[in-house]
């Protein structure tokens, strides 16, 4: 599946409307809110169709996943919007996670718990707000200018980058001879740790957002957070893309309105699509791209500022 | 005091919503402390042992309570089970401090709960560290998260 699809329930008592962007959508929040009401909603849905009462509209089917026996049930469901509740233990487990890496569904998930197998965006995490009996979801984490989520105006000394190979030798180049060490965490679950036992330092951390919603909650809740600048592209490879450093036919439409083009089936995650597309592009010209080794193409002066603009004030 | 094991715990009773509606007493929604809870979290008034009155659904059973009620009810009244408060929202954090005033209380996190700015006194049984404050905390337990 691709693409943004509007989904509007509503019975006797509550209306629900919201988008969804990507294969994972994450919704928690506060107690109270109205999260078991819709998935039950849905639930209903899904065992009686419309003779349940519930009218549910979109583009796309819209499916709770109730079976006890749910890789069962979720081979029969195909090219749709499957909800989740959190009661369900298994979404935290492996075998959760890739059997939903091969399927074309999107995937709605009402849970608390830090999904650590599972590649969900910082910007597709959400609660419910209500308005009378209308509920609508609102982003838990939003981020300022240049993709920060905290600490904007903070001088650091620090660059602590999640990549280990192209993304840190890029910004182990760029920082080089400006007094800021740059390290490499080598994993997004490992920024946690290594920030804690470096709380003494600014830290400018530099992390694909399209797959750090697992990790950003525990991050801001840091006591060390008012030395820590929280960055959050999408990828390294996306970085390179948007600074227009590669010309290609489509990119601009992509990067305004990636949902369109990128395929739930294909990549399970947003940073997957632009590392294929950033390669494919360009194979055979002098910004050939490798994710093990950055192409020095990228690191000259002129070059690698492009990269930075989105994300960092000189 | 409060007593947190955090990460996953084989022995916490993790859907909370089935195992309230399959167990719990009538008795519990009328006690003055479930009262406050249900009026505070789900903006709903307790009317009898079996009836909630919600501004969203009107008269309606405790089964209909919202998953962070429920949790905190089982907290509050079944010593039997640890349960899995990860269901409980941060509105519901300081019903949990309140319930383990004066007595132990253990529960199971998957997520770091937001207890707020205030001191508390917590146990993490992961590493058997009692913590005053979220950042201490977090420090403690968030590689267990």
């Amino acid at each position: 599946m691709r693409g943004t699809h509007h989904v509007e329930v509503k019975n006797r008592d509550a209306v629900f409307k919201f988008n969804l962007f990507r294969n994972i959508t994450i919704v928690r929040g506060n107690s109270g809110t109205g999260k078991t009401t819709l998935f039950e909603m849905i639930s209903d849905f899904t065992r009686l169709r419309e003779a349940s009462g519930v009218n549910l509209s979109c583009d796309k089917e819209c499916v709770a996943l109730i079976d006890i026996d749910w890789k069962n049930q979720l081979r029969y469901i195909s090219d749709s919007i499957v909800f989740i509740d959190e009661g369900a233990e298994y979404i935290k487990t492996k075998e959760f996670a890739k059997t939903i890496k091969d399927t074309d569904n999107y995937y709605v998930i009402f849970n608390r718990e830090n999904l650590h197998d599972l590649p969900y965006s910082v910007d597709e995490i959400y609660e419910i707000k209500a308005s009378g009996k209308y509920h609508s979801f609102t982003k838990m984490f939003q981020s300022g200018s240049k993709h920060i989520y905290s600490g904007g105006r903070l001088k650091c000394d620090t660059v602590l980058s999640e990549d280990s190979k192209s993304g840190y030798q890029f910004y182990r180049n760029f920082f080089d001879g400006s007094g800021t060490e740059c390290f490499s965490s080598e994993s997004n679950s490992a920024i946690f740790k290594w920030l804690k036992e470096h709380e003494d330092k600014k830290v400018f951390v530099i992390a694909d957002g399209a797959a750090f919603g697992s990790e950003i909650d525990r991050i801001l809740k840091l006591r060390s957070i008012a030395n820590i600048r929280l960055c959050l592209p999408e990828s390294f490879e996306w970085l390179i893309l948007k600074s227009g450093l590669i010309k290609t036919e489509n990119i601009q439409e992509i990067l305004k309105n990636p949902s369109e083009y990128i395929e739930s089936a294909e990549f399970f995650s947003w940073e997957n699509f632009f590392e294929k597309y950033l390669i494919d592009s360009t194979v055979n010209t002098p910004f050939q791209y490798a994710k093990k080794e950055i192409n020095p193409a990228y690191l000259n002066d002129s070059n690698s500022k492009k990269i930075m603009d989105e994300i960092y004030i000189q | 005091m409060l007593n947190i094991y955090f990460g996953d715990m084989s022995e916490a009773i993790y859907n909370t919503n089935v195992y309230f509606n399959n167990t719990y007493k009538d008795s519990w929604i009328v006690k003055p402390l479930s009262r406050e809870i249900i009026l505070e979290v789900d903006q709903s008034e307790v009317m009898d042992e079996k009836t909630i009155c919600s501004p969203v659904f009107g008269n309606m059973s405790p089964k209909k309570l919202s998953g962070g009620v429920k949790t905190l009810l089982l907290i509050a009244y079944d010593r039997s089970r640890i349960f899995n408060a990860s269901t409980c929202g941060d509105n519901c954090a300081h019903w949990i401090l309140k319930i383990a005033e004066g007595r132990k209380v253990v529960i199971n996190l998957r997520h770091l709960m937001d207890f707020g700015k205030d001191e508390f006194k917590i146990k993490v049984l992961n590493t058997g560290k009692i913590v005053k404050n979220m950042g201490d905390l977090v420090a403690e337990a968030g590689e267990f998260v």
